[in-house]
């Protein structure tokens, strides 16, 4: 022990001069807004690449369950759209007019598919991050969503990988529409659960009850329209009393997000 | 270090950075070229200066400078980098039995090798400042560019200024 105080001193002028180089660097990176942001963009390339490779050990754990929730999915909205078929071929004499409508839905989009790297749900403003950028067509401002539901909208883009802010996020604001009536509303979220968001601004007359679907309304532009978000699970009213405040009981678990889809509007 | 040293190294501070604030930083040559005299506040340290002392010193020197000039932390780190190297430099260059008292000069170290030490206390000074400043380590032309005309600018207004200090002395 003695051995390596009477080293350290021998070479205290070294510390000295780290110490006042490793503060000087700190007064660039802070205090100078372009060294400050070219900073922090190398360094969440660099931790995206660490967090991309953790991420690629722990994926295969998962693959199993995911590979089975999705051949469920598959096989009832397979059933779902068979029974619709029907149905609308019923009512509807031309059949290929639905078709038409449900492209035309999707129609303008393109959808870029990537894997979530990093993503936190335990903070006020939540984010997450995927492992695609700019080179692979994301920018600032797209939708994101997964099989489930909507997940967020990218808010930093680098050349391989992009932040996305989360809809568990207290900075989210989505517009949302109740499925089958129209009412608008915003859907946001105020902490706490993060099953649960929270459904602004419906106005009073519409009528609403627990157990309604909720969906993307189209009016951004940045999802397309008719995107599940979840479901109504209680009904309030909020705080000036001049409209409702819906609890949303949200259909995508944002805390075991792997496959992820980027929207990109055309 | 005597009462009357540190005021005489006060003084050079001062005018030092009054020059640098008041004439130098609003010279630009050529959109690249700015002439940085600072580093003389190095240069004409006493060799028996502490070498803590001086890299502390300079680290406060160049963070007086950065407030005036808008570049927060990257002059101070550029003096204190000139601070750590003099002293290793001056023993490479000077006889050790001369080494505990002299001020630089072209009688103590030689007049051969004081442009050299002068030299590359610069050059290290302007390197490091630049690097800082451009932060853009894929633009390496440029950033040798800025240096090089800094340098070029600055390196003879230091002689100058040096001839001037030991004319007054």
């Amino acid at each position: 022990m003695r051995t390596i105080f009477t080293f350290l001193w021998k070479k205290i002028h070294w510390l000295v001069f780290l110490l006042l180089e490793g503060t000087s660097l700190f007064l660039v990176v802070r205090h100078n807004s372009y060294q400050g942001s070219v900073f922090f963009t190398q360094s969440n390339i660099v931790v995206s690449k660490l967090l991309g490779v953790e991420s690629s050990l722990l994926r295969y754990s998962h693959m199993i369950s995911d590979n089975r929730e999705l051949t469920q999915r598959n096989v009832l909205l397979q059933q779902q759209v068979a029974q619709l078929r029907e149905a609308v071929a019923v009512l509807c004499h031309d059949s290929t007019e639905t078709e038409r409508i449900l492209a035309a839905s999707l129609a303008g989009y393109e959808l870029i598919p990537a894997r979530v790297t990093a993503c936190s749900v335990w903070l006020l403003d939540n984010t997450l991050t995927i492992d695609r950028g700019s080179k692979d067509g994301v920018e600032e401002g797209m939708g994101v969503a997964c099989g489930t539901g909507i997940v967020g909208i990218v808010t930093q883009v680098s050349t391989h990988s992009a932040q996305v802010m989360s809809i568990l996020n207290t900075r989210s604001n989505i517009t949302c529409r109740i499925r089958g009536t129209g009412y608008i509303g915003y859907l946001h979220w105020q902490g706490g659960n993060m099953l649960v968001s929270t459904m602004d601004d419906v106005p009073h007359h519409a009528r609403v009850r627990v157990g309604q679907a909720v969906e993307t309304s189209g009016y951004s532009q940045v999802f397309p329209a008719g995107i599940f978000v979840g479901r109504i699970n209680k009904v309030g009213t909020s705080p000036d009393g001049l409209s409702f405040r819906l609890s949303v009981q949200l259909s995508t678990d944002m805390a075991r997000l792997e496959n992820v889809i980027v929207i990109k509007n055309n | 270090m005597q009462g009357k040293d540190v005021v005489r190294r006060l003084m050079q501070l001062a005018a030092l950075l009054v020059l640098q604030v008041v004439v130098l930083n609003h010279i630009h040559l050529g959109m690249y070229a700015i002439p940085l005299v600072m580093v003389l506040f190095v240069v004409w340290a006493p060799l028996n200066t502490p070498p803590i002392r001086l890299m502390i010193a300079s680290f406060f020197c160049g963070l007086i400078l950065d407030m005036f000039s808008g570049t927060t932390g990257m002059s101070a780190a550029a003096l204190t980098c000139a601070a750590f190297v003099q002293r290793p430099l001056l023993s490479a260059l000077v006889p050790k039995e001369t080494m505990e008292t002299i001020e630089p000069s072209y009688a103590t170290i030689g007049k051969a090798r004081y442009p050299v030490y002068i030299f590359v206390l610069f050059l290290l000074h302007h390197i490091v400042f630049f690097v800082l400043e451009d932060f853009c380590f894929t633009d390496f032309p440029g950033m040798s560019m800025s240096c090089l005309t800094s340098l070029l600018v600055s390196y003879p207004l230091g002689l100058l200024l040096d001839y001037v200090r030991r004319k007054r002395l």
